[in-house]
């Protein structure tokens, strides 16, 4: 491509419409040409004041209080849904939409809803089934599927979609509640590696 | 000194996926779902899929609210306590659910999983070996 002169980028900047025009100010007034981060909007905004309100041994308090009570009351509510705030019964109920609605009614909103089992102090063995058929499938298919989800149950793929809900959806469609649903990530150019 | 331990579990990983990627169940109520997971044992806790969650059909926000720190910045996840199995372990955790969509992987870290079991993993051979904590199981 041949270089502009100077005069004839000025001479090509009169022949601009005034959207060209605007948008050649837009990108003249820009530092250093970079784009600037767009202006927060209010939601955002919010959001991020409340992400910094945290305060993470309140939360570290609350969670120590709620599974207290419930190592000391899981027998006598397994099978319900309780709404705890920091380690009191609010209130209980067959689901958990609506004990959290009850909750909030009664002004607390910051309740955190659990299903209650019977208490353990041991973990316990469980079936889980063989997911060989489904590896083998992954690492044949992965790169044509990559980026969407895909259900799978014994090497067989029961759906895909970049819409996980779809996915899940085909899955208890098809009788398989159980089936393996993964998010496929691409394949990478260089090793990952977590140093977050 | 040699020491030794023993383990109730023996699991051979496919060495063919990125990183130490393992099955994980989660149940909530009636609801499960079966997933991918990462071992890593240098997250503090357990991070799923907001997806996941939704499948479970877990109020999100309703958890208890964290804020994460990651490689490229940091995230918002809600923590749930549910049953998750691992290679036929089962255990009640709190574990957390990103708030966005789309995170690429789900994490097993030490709140929640890696300090409720004894886990030695031997790379070499694909080989995870897994117990729970003090070997004691319900039945």
């Amino acid at each position: 491509m041949s270089q502009l002169t100077f005069a004839q980028v000025l001479e090509a900047v009169h022949t601009f419409s005034p959207a060209e025009l605007a948008k050649l100010r837009q990108l003249v007034n820009q530092p250093n040409g970079k784009p600037q981060a767009e202006a927060p909007t209010p939601a955002t905004v919010q959001a991020r004041a409340a992400d910094n309100e945290i305060d993470e041994a309140e939360v570290a308090r609350r969670i120590a209080a709620d599974q207290q009570w419930l190592a000391e009351n899981s027998d006598a509510y397994a099978g319900q849904w309780v709404a705890l705030r920091h380690g009191q019964l609010i209130n209980q109920g067959t689901n958990a939409k609506e004990v959290l609605a009850a909750a909030r009614a009664k002004g607390y909103d910051d309740a955190v809803p659990v299903f209650v089992t019977p208490h353990r102090t041991q973990p316990v063995f469980v079936e889980m089934r063989d997911f060989s058929a489904d590896n083998q499938w992954l690492s044949d298919n992965r790169s044509e599927y990559a980026g969407q989800w895909v259900a799978l149950w014994e090497g067989r793929l029961l759906h895909h979609s970049v819409n996980a809900k779809e996915v899940f959806a085909a899955a208890d469609a098809a009788g398989h509640p159980d089936a393996l649903v993964v998010f496929v990530e691409p394949l990478r150019d260089h090793p990952f590696i977590n140093i977050g | 000194m040699a020491y030794q331990l023993e383990f109730k579990l023996r699991h051979e990983y496919d060495s063919r996926v990125e990183g130490i990627t393992i099955k994980a169940e989660l149940r909530l109520a009636e609801r499960l779902v079966v997933a991918e997971a990462k071992v890593d044992p240098g997250a503090q806790l357990c991070l799923f899929q907001r997806e996941l969650a939704e499948q479970l059909e877990i109020d999100v926000e309703s958890g208890y609210r964290i804020r994460l720190s990651t490689l490229t910045g940091g995230l918002t996840a809600y923590g749930h306590t549910v049953k998750l199995a691992t290679l036929g372990l089962e255990f009640d955790s709190l574990v957390y659910f990103a708030a966005d969509y789309g995170l690429p992987r789900n994490l097993l870290g030490r709140e929640g999983w890696l300090q409720k079991v004894r886990l030695a993993v031997i790379d070499y051979d694909s080989t995870l070996y897994l117990s729970p904590y003090d070997n004691g199981v319900e039945t």
